[in-house]
């Protein structure tokens, strides 16, 4: 049994508590996928805590407990597309570069990001879960309801529009 | 070995079963355009990889909702009207009876007394618990206009780049 899954074992027995734990070990990813895709810090923490919320909530529907992570990031997911309906037509540029992060040259955050930005959200997506969350393509694809093969298609063609953007 | 196409992605992120994975590495030692095609997917991956992830600006916030306990099931209105109605439930039985109404009325206050105390005491605790939060809050926005004024010189010193590059 995995650690999410004994967790939420006690999450569902009544320590409501225990949910924290579940929090701490996924915030930051779940942020930094959010933050990624929809490139608004302030409101990529907002539906961080919207997602959790919700997963506190439906906790009881999830079949598979193993299968925490992807459920959670197919959360997030929903609500990531959500928003960058709410969004069509906002321009899409995080202009806020993390300078604390050791190693990394502003130039760079904001020509990534940027690029990403560029990219159609199932793409961009693709590229997220599969370089920065590093997950599985059969992950991606429960979190994406898409054949592996679509995924991997996405994958590539968003590396195809990131080389000829990024150089 | 074909080529490996649309394998790629499997080969680089190591998803392809052993036997495929030696397979394909035995392929690359020989196929130069396969190898080409690898190197470009690395470039991407690592240009993708020099933006890190970032701090949260704060944590998630999550309190569980209380199991309400059957006290909680009044308010303190409810529990003066239960003392009331109990002081003249035991009027009237003391019009049938002997009973020591001074006591009965004595126990209610009392109850009621300690009900109140819990209360009280929950609320210090709430009070305690939000002072706790407005201290974080305060700190959080403290961090947030000295990351402003940060973020604020690095692109001063981005425009200042950009300028002197033209």
């Amino acid at each position: 049994m995995t650690e999410d899954s004994k967790v939420i074992e006690r999450v569902l027995d009544g320590d409501s508590e225990a949910f924290n734990l579940l929090i701490r070990q996924w915030e930051r990813p779940i942020y930094n996928f959010i933050v990624r895709m929809i490139g608004d810090r302030n409101e990529a923490m907002d539906l961080s805590q919207d997602c959790f919320m919700k997963a506190y909530r439906e906790l009881h529907t999830l079949k598979d407990h193993h299968r925490f992570s992807s459920w959670l990031y197919r959360i997030a997911h929903n609500a990531c597309l959500s928003q960058i309906r709410k969004n069509h037509g906002k321009t899409w540029v995080e202009l806020d570069p993390e300078l604390s992060a050791a190693e990394s040259r502003p130039e760079n955050r904001l020509a990534v990001e940027k690029a990403l930005g560029q990219l159609p959200p199932d793409q961009r997506e693709a590229v997220i879960l599969k370089v920065f969350q590093s997950l599985k393509f059969e992950e991606i694809a429960a979190i994406q309801d898409a054949p592996i093969s679509t995924v991997k298609s996405r994958l590539y063609m968003g590396f195809e529009k990131l080389r000829a953007i990024l150089g | 070995m074909a080529h490996l196409a649309d394998k790629l992605a499997d080969f680089f992120y190591e998803e392809l079963p052993s036997v495929e994975m030696s397979e394909a590495r035995r392929h690359l030692e020989t196929c130069k355009e396969c190898r080409f095609e690898v190197e470009q997917f690395e470039r991407i991956h690592l240009t993708l990889r020099t933006a890190p992830d970032l701090d949260p600006p704060r944590r998630v916030v999550f309190a569980p909702p209380e199991r309400r306990s059957w006290l909680s099931w009044f308010d303190w209105r409810s529990a003066a009207a239960a003392s009331a109605l109990a002081a003249l439930v035991a009027g009237i039985v003391i019009g049938f009876s002997h009973v020591d109404y001074k006591r009965i009325v004595n126990e209610v206050h009392q109850a009621d007394r300690a009900w109140l105390a819990v209360e009280l005491n929950k609320r210090d605790e709430e009070i305690q618990r939000l002072r706790g939060e407005l201290a974080y809050y305060e700190n959080f926005q403290r961090t947030v206009m000295r990351e402003t004024l940060e973020n604020g010189s690095a692109i001063q010193l981005l425009a200042q780049r950009t300028i002197s590059r033209r």
